[in-house]
This record gives C-alpha cells, sequence and structure tokens, in this order.
C-alpha cells in the first residue's frame, strides 16, 4: 500500500510538473502555428479534396473525421515531448 | 600590429521573455573590453561559466556583431572583412556537436574544406596530413557517432585546422575530455603554438592555462580582471599562503567565524563526496592553523594542510566568491 | 559579388562549395529513415486515398488524374521546402549551423546545394505514385503531351527552387519559423491545385493562388495530360517563371538580412 501511494506521489508531481512545464514551453506563435493554422488548413485540405471528389453531401464527415485525428495527434505525439 | 585586438569591446544580448506580456531583456556580456594579443602568442582567456569568454571568441570569429567597440584580427575588421577574415583564421568549439555523427570523419573535413574554398588539390594533401598528425589516420572512414568523444575534438581541431589558419580560437577545447585525452590536446595545441600559430584559448582549467599558455587574461562580469604571464597573476596572492581541509557538514555560522579570522581573504567550499572541501586564503597559514579548532570546536576535521598558491587560487582571489561558496555563505 | 580574389576562381570555388553541399545533403537523405517517409511513405498513401476515392462510382472520370498526379505533387512539394526548412533545423540540432555560417562561403550558395538535393528526393516521389496509379488502379494519363508535360514540370521545378531557397533563411534566423512549415504546407497542397484544381475554390482564395508560382505550373502540367481545353501554356509558364524570378529578387535582401541579424542575435547556436 505504501509502495502504491509513492508511485501516485510521483505520477501526481510528473503530472503537475508537465503542466507547468507545458506554460513554460508555450509561444502564442506556437500555438497559433500548431493548435490553430495547421489544424485548419488541414481540415479544409481534405474537405476540399473529399467534396471535389465525392460531392458536398460528405463535407461534415471529412470535417469531423480529420478533426479527430488531430486530437488524436495529442495523444500520440504527447509521450514524444 | 597585433594579430588580435579588442578596442573598448561591448556586447549586449537583448531578448524578451514572457508568454502574453512580453517583456523586453537585456544582458551585458562584454563590457568595453581592451585586449592585444601579439602574432605567435598562445593567450589564454580564464573566466566562470557566463563571463564573456565565449562571446568573445565569436566576436573575433565573425559570428556575433559587437554592440559598441572594435574587434581587428590580423588587421581586418571582424564586423566588415568578415569574408577575408573567415579564410584566415579557424576556429573550435568546445563539446561534441558541430559534426555530421552519420557522416565519417573523412567526409566531414572533405566537407568544409569545400566550404572553407580549399583548392582541391591542396586539400588531397592537407587532410590526410591533418589526420595523421591528430591520431586519427585510419578510422577516418568510420562514421564519427563512432568516435570517442576525445576523437571527435580532434577531428574538429582538424577541421579547424583546413585552411591552414594564422590564428586560431579554441573555446573550452578540453571540455568533458578525459585527463589523457586532454592532455594530447593540450600538447598539440602547445605545438600548434611552436609553429607559429597564434592561439587564442578560453578554459576554466587553471592548470591548462598554467601549463601551456604564454600570456593569459582573467574575466569576470564582461571585464578583464587581470592580464599577463601566467607566473605574474599568481603575484596576486604570492604573500598569501592556502589552508586546506576536509570536514563533513559545514554550519554556516561556523564559515561566517572562519571568514572573520585575522589575515583570512577568502574562504572556499566544494563538496567532495559526502565531505565538503574548504580552502582558506590568508596571509598567515599558521595563524590560520592554530585557530581552526576554536572556531570548529567538536567538529572533526581531516587532511588539514598549508600550501603554496597556485594559478587557481589567484584565480579565485580574482574571481571572488564561487556559486558554491556563495550558496554556503549565510 | 567579389568574395576576394580572381572572379574566375572565386566562382569555381563556390560551385564546388554548392556541389559539396548538394552531395552531403543527398548523402543525409540516403541514410535518414524520416527522409523516405517524405518522398516514399506519405506520396503514396495520398496517391493511393485519392485514386481510391477519385475512382468510386459517381466521381468524374476527368478528376482521377488529380489521383495520379496529385500524391507526386504533393511529395514533390514536401520534400523541396520542408527539407529546406528541416535541414536548417538538423544543421541547428546537430550544432553545424554555426559551424557553416562562419565559413567563407555565403550561406546562400550552401543553401543552394541543399535545397537541389531536395528537389532530386522530390522528384522521386512521382515513382512510387505513378506505379501505384498504374498497377494498383490501373489509371494512366488520359492524353499526354510529353514534351508539355516535361516543360511544365521544369517550370514547376523552378518555382519550388525559388520558394525553397527563399523561404530557407527564415529557418536560420527565426526558430519559431519552423513551426509554421506545416501550415503553410498543407496551404500550398489546396491553393495551388495538388489534388483538385484551383477553380473549385472560393473567388478570394483563387486571388490568393493567382500569386503563387506553383499555381500556373500545375495547372499546365495538368493541362498537358489532358486533351480538353483551354491551353494556354506559354502564359503560364511565362507566369510561373516570372513571379519564381520575384521570389528570387526578396530573397536577395533576405540573405543579407540574414547575415547580419543572425550576427546580432547569436540564436544560430540556439536548438
Amino acid at each position: 500500500m505504501k509502495h502504491l501511494g509513492l508511485e501516485a506521489g510521483v505520477f501526481a508531481r510528473s503530472l503537475y510538473l508537465q503542466y507547468v512545464a507545458l506554460f513554460q514551453w508555450a509561444t502564442v506563435r506556437g500555438y497559433i502555428a500548431y493548435k490553430v493554422l495547421l489544424p485548419v488548413t488541414q481540415i479544409l485540405f481534405f474537405v476540399q479534396w473529399g467534396v471535389y471528389a465525392t460531392g458536398r453531401q460528405n463535407a461534415l464527415y471529412l470535417a469531423l473525421g480529420n478533426a479527430l485525428q488531430l486530437t488524436a495527434n495529442a495523444a500520440i505525439f504527447g509521450p514524444r515531448s | 600590429m597585433p594579430a588580435i585586438e579588442a578596442r573598448r569591446l561591448r556586447k549586449t544580448y537583448r531578448t524578451t521573455r514572457g508568454v502574453f506580456r512580453r517583456e523586453r531583456v537585456e544582458q551585458v556580456a562584454l563590457r568595453g573590453v581592451d585586449l592585444a594579443i601579439e602574432r605567435g602568442e598562445l593567450f589564454g582567456l580564464l573566466g566562470p561559466n557566463g563571463a564573456g569568454k565565449t562571446t568573445m571568441v565569436k566576436i573575433f570569429t565573425t559570428l556575433l556583431l559587437p554592440t559598441s567597440g572594435a574587434a581587428v584580427v590580423l588587421g581586418l575588421d571582424a564586423v566588415r572583412d568578415q569574408w577575408a577574415l573567415r579564410r584566415r583564421i579557424g576556429f573550435v568549439f568546445g563539446g561534441e556537436r558541430g559534426l555530421y555523427w552519420r557522416l565519417s570523419g573523412l567526409d566531414n573535413l572533405r566537407y568544409f574544406a569545400d566550404l572553407y574554398r580549399i583548392p582541391p588539390e591542396v586539400s588531397r594533401r592537407r587532410i590526410p596530413e591533418l589526420l595523421e598528425r591528430l591520431g586519427l589516420a585510419g578510422r577516418e572512414r568510420d562514421r564519427v557517432e563512432l568516435y570517442s568523444r576525445g576523437m571527435k575534438q580532434r577531428l574538429h581541431l582538424a577541421r579547424g585546422l583546413l585552411n591552414d589558419p594564422e590564428v586560431l580560437f579554441l573555446d573550452e577545447p578540453t571540455i568533458g575530455l578525459d585527463p589523457v585525452g586532454a592532455r594530447e590536446l593540450r600538447v598539440i595545441v602547445r605545438e600548434l603554438a611552436d609553429a607559429g600559430k597564434t592561439i587564442f584559448l578560453t578554459t576554466h582549467y587553471m592548470f591548462e592555462a598554467d601549463a601551456i599558455c604564454d600570456r593569459i587574461a582573467v574575466i569576470k562580469g564582461g571585464e578583464i580582471v587581470a592580464e599577463g604571464t601566467p607566473s605574474s597573476i599568481k603575484t596576486v596572492v604570492q604573500d598569501q599562503g592556502v589552508v586546506e581541509f576536509e570536514v563533513v557538514g559545514m554550519p554556516a555560522d561556523r564559515l561566517a567565524g572562519l571568514r572573520t579570522l585575522p589575515g583570512v581573504t577568502s574562504v572556499a567550499v566544494a563538496d567532495h563526496e559526502l565531505a565538503q572541501v574548504v580552502t582558506i586564503h590568508c596571509a598567515r597559514p599558521a595563524d590560520v592553523m592554530t585557530q581552526l579548532g576554536l572556531v570548529l570546536d567538536g567538529m572533526t576535521m581531516e587532511k588539514v594542510s598549508s600550501r603554496e598558491p597556485t594559478l587557481e587560487d589567484a584565480y579565485v582571489q580574482l574571481i571572488g566568491d564561487s556559486p558554491t561558496n556563495s550558496e554556503a555563505s549565510p | 559579388m567579389n568574395l576576394l580574389g580572381p572572379q574566375r576562381l572565386v566562382v569555381r570555388s563556390l560551385v564546388r562549395a554548392a556541389f559539396s553541399a548538394f552531395v552531403l545533403s543527398v548523402r543525409l537523405r540516403v541514410i535518414s529513415p524520416w527522409s523516405y517517409l517524405n518522398w516514399l511513405v506519405f506520396p503514396l498513401l495520398f496517391a493511393i486515398v485519392g485514386l481510391y476515392v477519385l475512382s468510386l462510382p459517381g466521381a468524374g472520370s476527368s478528376h482521377l488524374v488529380y489521383g495520379v498526379l496529385g500524391g507526386g505533387l504533393i511529395g514533390y512539394w514536401s520534400v523541396a521546402y520542408i527539407d529546406a526548412g528541416n535541414g536548417i533545423q538538423d544543421e541547428r540540432w546537430n550544432g553545424t549551423l554555426e559551424q557553416i555560417f562562419a565559413t567563407p562561403t555565403p550561406l546562400w550558395v550552401i543553401l543552394l546545394g541543399k535545397v537541389c538535393g531536395g528537389l532530386l528526393f522530390g522528384l522521386f516521389a512521382f515513382v512510387p505514385t505513378a506505379a501505384a496509379a498504374f498497377f494498383g488502379f490501373h489509371a494512366v494519363l488520359p492524353a499526354l503531351d510529353p514534351w508539355r508535360f516535361v516543360i511544365s514540370l521544369g517550370v514547376l521545378t523552378l518555382s519550388f527552387f525559388c520558394i525553397a531557397i527563399t523561404m530557407a533563411p527564415l529557418f536560420a534566423l527565426w526558430r519559431w519559423a519552423f513551426s509554421m512549415i506545416n501550415g503553410f504546407e498543407l496551404g500550398v497542397y489546396i491553393l495551388c491545385g495538388f489534388m483538385f484544381p484551383v477553380a473549385v475554390l472560393a473567388p478570394w482564395a483563387q486571388g490568393v493562388a493567382g500569386f503563387l508560382a506553383p499555381t500556373w505550373a500545375v495547372k499546365a502540367l495538368y493541362a498537358a495530360t489532358v486533351a480538353q481545353g483551354p491551353h494556354d501554356f506559354a502564359a503560364w509558364w511565362a507566369v510561373t517563371s516570372g513571379l519564381s524570378l520575384a521570389y528570387l529578387a526578396g530573397a536577395y535582401f533576405l540573405y543579407a538580412l540574414v547575415e547580419r541579424e543572425a550576427r546580432v542575435s547569436g540564436e544560430l547556436a540556439l536548438v
């Protein structure tokens, strides 16, 4: 039980440090680049491509699919940093 | 005409901090430095981290522009005449970075030989000579990532010598090297100086400067605080002695007590495994040794000794309290 | 450009330096796994998805040509442009950016060689995508005009070269510029009509696209593969070349700025 408590403490501390580090690392430019510019252009590209190929009826499906993929990116690349 | 000259050299870095409310920050690295180094001299610049050593090297090697003042190398202005100057100087920065690790040592040298615009017939002759001289012959076709740290540093030096420079700048070249590797590099540097090259070496290893430099300067907070031959620098502490001992756990009040002893000019504490090594610079070592027992009453001292001051002692005196010392201060 | 000495020798030494940078960039790409992602894996993925979607019942048959060439164009652009930025960033991480900057070879000469290395690898992207189209989907270019196609590809290469050589110094000067790289990459996919014609975009977007040199070369490239017109190759090639040269004129001032600002800030050594 004590062992589990120690590990929970390490987890909580690393969680807190990751959270704090995020704000030390973040810049307005970086946020705009990675969280605004990149997702918006990716969604626009794939929606436009899909609409051109298959018609306007699939636009929402493509937009949501890309949004989900972009959200998943954070989880995939998160452990790298 | 000096080979290297700095006249009222000043450098201020301007940067910002904060995410939303950006705050402008100014960091003064050099505060009007004057320096002159003659041709063929092996000159050492000593100083703690952040003192301005690397900034000065980067200004002389045309990588940085000074905020004001002049930096002149071989009669060429490091600000305006960068293209002419870059062909006549070499530089080596300490550490392992600065090489293409996935390529061989030979590929690295060939690439930089072309970037230094060395005619192929010259580089074909010079590269094997340098590999031989620096003890890399036979390993030149291995990838750099397989080299030891000492080999990487020798490869850096070979790169710095590709254009047969008249002036060579070495920024902490032995940092991180094992004692044997560092000694080998020092021997090579001394040989280069003996062969007539002007060498500007920065280091914070006192024994290194003492062993190979013709002349040294000590820089602190962007200002030169002492300049001369190693022996003349030692005169700063010639009328002093050094008392050293080891102790486990050094309370701040006892440290303050040591500082108040008659004749004591500085007290430095450095961690050594579980113990602390206390170094006291003082005018009369014998008197201080007799009073140690009073100040450190009840504490167990080991390896108590008295010795003549070294260049390192002079350096400590000039630089003042080390960070370790400051942290230990009350 | 007097970099000291007889001009003939100076030019020869600079050509040698650029060629050496080209060889180095090719060798580093050959041994880098990331490089294969950019010119082989990603273009192939785009091509296969594009060909699949454009082959579905209901999709216009003339659309298929975008599946055949689109993946290759994306790969070509990504390697030519992204690798110019990545190349600078890699130099920064290696600690070699400062080393090459301090040599007597101007930065633009070194980047010239590196960008040419990127263009060579970028062209490779057409091989797997064309193979996927032919063998996987039995898709071919319907009415290929080989000469006009080759000239259009050459003009497109000029435009990619000019953009890459113009943008590369920005990555050297400002570390934050690297963070913008992906957004701009995707923006060009959209605006230059790599996977669908520019005509489907909103009028304002078409206006913006008109200022991008690759737009006109891509238009010519696709026109060289289909019979139906209108085809105005000479005008499209001229606009691409004119815009590309205008970028180069801007690059001239940019390199002067980089040479100076990098020496003021000292950021080349930072990672």
